[in-house]
């Protein structure tokens, strides 16, 4: 909200440079976020007016002004604006003034004719962007004046970012209260002047939903001139604090909202039934067409203003676009009310139409002051644009408006939830200067919030106000924790910072990828999964809920593929989002080459097995990686010749392949690109292990080489001759593959080393070979394995 | 018949043996002098074999002589062998000279995103004080994300905070602050915990992203006090920044937190003096924290009169934006290596 502070000095006297009074509210909880200095003018630009002016002739626009500026002598100034007119009234920089932007204004000789002086825009004396025509001056401005003296300058202009449970600061007297709350000032109190009812007549208003609109006034202002136009004061507060100038009697109730905080709105009788006013919910299959000229589709709920003939306004957040106020209006129907929060809410959050008004009443007007604001609006209408006013008119529900009740704040409360001790006579005078009333209690005091401070119920909530008008900064910080105090953990528990440094350590760098992801690519990785739409995504490849980490890591990659990277290795640990829980993943992708080009190591392209080997490296921390098993298995993800699940301890937990090409789209076929997606919980847990004495004696080495059937899975193999080798087995080692035995390629050469190894003796050669010959009948029998001669 | 003459020059000859044998040039130069000399028909070798032929009186005097000479011969061919071997080795250690400038073998490299790095960090900062770590669904629903954290259905709060939602009523977590509600709701005070995870908000644009990340932080007991959260904070921001910075405590406004405050904190470009980061002011807002509102304690069953906590919520991409300079939120989520291999 922009607030001015030449106006808000009208209501709270301070005398600080803006910087400290800027400051003294964001320490009061009102962040002023920019302060915009308005500076004054040169003293020598004064208040003109055009006395006699003429055409130049042989000019096109140019015209020889006389201008009265209260000297002994009349000036003459040469002007092209197209708004110059006679009697009309203009700054004036005088000779030798410095105009805004800098120019120092001289006499000047255009075409013959000297001028004296210029005649100044809005943009020339610093008031707005406008350049192109003079700033017209009220008829009433007093000639001669500095045109500084005229419009109040200099001024400085704050924007202040209030948080949503402070409607009551939404006005220039809502702010002075906390400017007198925070340097300590009196505030002025403006009664308006009670506009006398000339005029006996009322605009019928019939209120139906009470509990919506608790309190309802109304004024019939009869005659207004179509003539009136908005007064300088008032068009610059207005202009400071962001409203732009309609009409004198829209700008009025702005000004009157943007003065003490209650919204209004006007409306032309002429224009509406003559039956008066209907406040009333809507009901579905109703129309209204706003000021905006935006079509609404109401439902049962919406607050609406109707008249006989339908609705004409919704209530509290924007007129129809037939009552409003025209130029030709003569007759206005001034209303203030107290709609409630819920009400306005309802239509706001329907609609999603937002006005300066609804913004006040979602957050809560003051239930107490609507015939003050007819008062005011009134004082300035008749003020400024003439008219007969009728009496206030005026619907209370008391007992419908949100009462103050009062509340015990404890001083026992205070302390325990500040911890700091403030004095009573401080405590005190804070909570009377924020409540209507605050009497001492046995255990404190006790206060009545006033009706405009929505915020203010509980003694919670007096304890904020306690502390921010003490002030947070002198509330003393306090250090009760031990630094040396660390949370419990398990020695069985695996961090994940170890799981993420296993990979660092293997050359993956984390990513971190939306969660929400194209669902056709989700689709095409996961087919057999539904992945949870968003109802309002911020685009349509961002929106569903990803069931597998790859499709954003593929993301990644691809990002990475395309800025030419001669490996990408990525991974990320995050949630995948599946039918009613939430799985914590981790995903890899690998690419490229193996190790950086390098003078000692042959370059060599990423295969399957470097990436099984950064899976089980992960395996690794849990002690049980023997547990971990690989079986080949087709899946949508990968290719089919190479891809399978993992499984650990029995459990399926995760995939390892080369990615389908057909997914990476404009990667190049020959690019082989591996990835594997495993739950990582599984992860989690290390194996507690006791110390096994090493054995003292020496091993016996033997390798075997086998011939099999080159399908045959070489971990079935391994199974086998684990099973069938009897207790010394230590170590079994796969040494070689070797493909192409046989001319038809049908078979493999397997090559194993052996060692075994006793703990209380040495071996000798005659039972290990009875160990291998027993492992050689059992690989026969079961595989047709031959030992390769 | 012995050779009297050979006897009798025997020391001429040894004399020049020894300079021939110093004088040797190549190992088979001394190869050759060796075998003229004790080699099988060498020189030194057949006057042994006529010792026998000798007057017995002179003999002893003779073989003494004779061995002598061999004896000396051995040696110097013995060092001059020693010699050569010793110019072998040298020469072969000169070819073989390691070039420890050459560079070294090495494997590729990896590293946490700058988010986790920070994330750690902060975990780790607060895990020293005494905070376990809690964790919470991304998908919440209503009641936890908004309505046990005191937001009204309506309320204008409630739209600083756009929402994602999905057909059934769920919708994506706003903040981590939904964990405060259910952990409190299975564990009773004293209660110290933090929170990190991602959140969502449906806003992009060069200072949003739809998804973040909080770390959120709730401590209840039965004597925290607002004065507490201020020594905390300071405690973790000087930790966090390793430096002595100016905090700020702004009141404001959360419904799940009263009293409610921003902090800020002392810009740490321009040491407050005032610069385009902080846009003069001096001050960085970094976070956003309070007293627990009552009203949450009779969500989760802690009695209100006993027990005070508070609570604190912190932008880690914010963080670590002004630890490390990085300008973009946005890098956050490209992953770009180049990016990444700086935070290794």
């Amino acid at each position: 909200m922009l607030v001015n502070l030449n106006w808000l000095r009208k209501w709270c006297d301070f005398d600080l440079p803006a910087r400290d009074l800027a400051d003294a509210l964001t320490m009061i909880g009102l962040e002023v976020q920019s302060i915009s200095d308005v500076p004054a003018c040169d003293e020598k630009i004064v208040v003109g007016q055009i006395r006699q002016m003429q055409p130049i002739e042989g000019s096109k626009n140019l015209n020889l002004c006389s201008v009265d500026v209260n000297q002994t002598d009349a000036l003459q100034i040469v002007c092209a604006a197209p708004n110059a007119k006679i009697e009309g009234k203009y700054p004036v920089a005088l000779k030798g003034s410095v105009i805004s932007g800098g120019n120092k204004i001289e006499p000047v000789v255009i075409g013959n004719h000297a001028s004296d002086a210029m005649l100044c825009s809005e943009a020339e004396i610093g008031l707005s962007d406008v350049s192109d025509t003079l700033c017209e001056l009220d008829e009433a401005a007093a000639v001669g004046i500095s045109v500084n003296e005229y419009f109040q300058l200099p001024d400085c202009v704050l924007d202040i970012d209030l948080t949503p449970n402070r409607g009551d600061c939404l006005s220039i007297r809502g702010v002075a209260r906390e400017v007198s709350l925070a340097v300590e000032q009196k505030l002025y109190s403006h009664k308006p002047t009670a506009v006398e009812a000339l005029n006996p007549d009322e605009f019928p208003v019939k209120i139906v939903h009470r509990e919506d609109c608790p309190v309802y006034c109304g004024r019939l202002i009869r005659g207004i001139s179509t003539d009136a136009a908005t007064p300088d004061w008032m068009r610059y507060r207005l202009h400071q604090t962001g409203h732009r100038c309609i009409h004198p009697i829209v700008d009025i109730t702005n000004y009157v909202m943007m003065e003490l905080g209650q919204p209004m709105h006007a409306f032309d009788v002429d224009l509406m039934d003559a039956d008066g006013i209907i406040v009333r919910r809507s009901k579905s299959g109703e129309s209204l067409t706003l000021l905006n000229e935006e079509k609404l589709k109401l439902d049962d709920h919406c607050l609406l203003i109707a008249d006989k003939s339908g609705p004409i306004g919704l209530a509290g957040v924007m007129g129809g676009h037939t009552s409003g106020i025209v130029p030709t209006t003569v007759n206005v129907f001034l209303e203030a009310a107290f709609f409630t929060p819920d009400a306005i809410r309802r239509s706001v959050a329907k609609f999603a139409v937002h006005s300066d008004a609804s913004h006040r009443f979602e957050r809560g007007v003051d239930p107490m002051r609507q015939a003050e604001a007819i008062e005011r609006a009134s004082e300035l209408i008749v003020q400024i644009a003439g008219g007969i006013c009728g009496p206030v008119q005026e619907i209370r529900n008391d007992s419908l408006v949100p009462a103050k009740r009062p509340c015990l704040v404890r001083q026992s409360r205070v302390r325990k939830v500040l911890g700091v001790d403030i004095p009573d006579d401080k405590i005190e005078s804070i909570l009377s200067s924020v409540n209507d009333m605050a009497a001492s209690h046995r255990e404190g005091w006790e206060v009545t919030p006033p009706p405009f401070r929505f915020d203010l119920e509980a003694e919670h909530d007096q304890i904020e106000e306690i502390a921010r008008v003490y002030g947070y900064d002198r509330i003393p910080s306090s250090v009760k924790f031990d630094v040396t105090q660390t949370a419990k953990s398990s020695e069985t528990d695996v961090p994940q910072s170890a799981i993420r440094n296993t990979l660092h350590s293997q050359g993956y760098y984390e990513a971190i990828t939306y969660s929400f992801v194209d669902p056709q690519l989700n689709l095409r990785l996961h087919p057999d999964a539904v992945a949870k739409p968003l109802s309002n995504p911020i685009a349509d490849n961002l929106s569903v809920m990803r069931t597998m980490v790859l499709p954003g890591l593929i993301g990644a990659f691809l990002e990475n593929y395309r800025r030419q990277k001669s490996r990408i290795c990525l991974y990320e640990i995050g949630r995948v989002f599946l039918a009613d829980t939430e799985v914590n993943r981790l995903a890899g992708i690998a690419f490229g080459e193996a190790a950086p080009a390098q003078w000692a190591v042959p370059p060599r392209k990423i295969d399957f097995f470097d990436v099984k080997g950064h899976v089980m490296r992960l395996f690794e921390l849990t002690r049980k990686s023997h547990d971990v098993k690989f079986i080949a298995a087709p899946i949508q993800a990968m290719m089919p010749n190479c891809s399978a699940h993992i499984q650990f301890a029995g459990t399926p937990c995760g995939i390892i392949g080369a990615i389908n090409s057909e997914i990476l789209g404009d990667v190049d076929s020959d690019h082989e690109v591996f990835a594997f997606e495993i739950d990582v919980d599984v992860l989690s847990k290390r194996e507690f292990r006791h110390y096994e004495s090493v054995s003292q004696f020496p091993s016996v080495i033997r390798d075997i080489s086998l011939v099999v059937r080159s399908e045959l899975p070489v971990a079935e193999l391994e199974k086998a001759i684990r099973e069938s080798a009897g207790e010394f087995l230590e170590i079994l080692i796969l040494f070689d593959v070797y493909y192409g035995v046989s001319v038809d390629f049908k078979t493999k050469s397997v090559a194993f080393r052996l060692t075994y190894r006793s703990k209380s003796r040495t071996l000798t050669d005659v039972e290990v070979d009875r160990s291998i010959a027993g492992i050689l009948n059992v690989l026969d029998e079961q595989f047709g394995a031959k030992l390769r001669t | 018949m012995p050779d009297l003459k050979a006897y009798s020059q025997l020391d001429v000859y040894a004399r020049q043996a020894v300079e021939d044998i110093q004088a040797a040039g190549s190992e088979s130069e001394l190869e050759a002098l060796r075998v003229a000399a004790l080699g099988k028909k060498g020189h030194i070798t057949a006057l042994l074999k006529t010792i026998g032929t000798l007057d017995a009186q002179l003999r002893p005097a003779a073989g003494k002589k004779i061995t002598a000479v061999k004896k000396q011969i051995e040696s110097e061919i013995q060092s001059k062998r020693a010699y050569f071997e010793h110019l072998e080795y040298e020469r072969s250690l000169e070819s073989q000279r390691v070039d420890v400038t050459l560079p070294a073998r090495c494997e590729a490299f990896g590293g946490p995103h700058p988010l986790t790095h920070t994330l750690t960090r902060m975990q780790e900062i607060f895990s020293r004080v005494g905070f376990d770590v809690a964790f919470g669904p991304e998908i919440e629903d209503d009641y936890h994300n908004f309505e046990a954290l005191n937001f009204p259905a309506n309320h204008p709060a409630r739209a600083m905070q756009d929402t994602f939602y999905f057909d059934d009523d769920k919708l994506l977590r706003t903040h981590t602050s939904p964990v405060q509600i259910r952990y409190m709701k299975h564990n009773s005070p004293p209660i110290r915990i933090v929170a990190p995870g991602r959140v969502y908000r449906c806003d992009s644009d060069v200072t949003h992203t739809p998804m973040f990340h909080q770390l959120e932080g709730l401590v209840v007991d039965d004597s925290t006090t607002f004065a507490d959260l201020k020594g905390m904070l300071e405690y973790f921001v000087a930790e966090f920044f390793e430096a002595d910075l100016a905090l700020r405590f702004r009141p404001s406004y959360f419904p799940f937190t009263e009293p409610s405050a921003e902090v800020d904190i002392s810009c740490v470009f321009c040491n407050g003096d005032g610069c385009n980061v902080c846009k003069k002011s001096g001050w960085l807002e970094v976070l956003g924290c309070g007293m627990v509102h009552p009203a949450l304690y009779g969500h989760v069953n802690i009695d209100q009169e006993k027990f005070t906590g508070y609570a604190f919520g912190m932008g880690v991409e914010r963080f670590t934006m002004l630890r490390y300079g990085v300008g973009d939120l946005r890098l956050f989520f490209k992953n770009d290596i180049d990016m990444l291999d700086q935070f290794r």
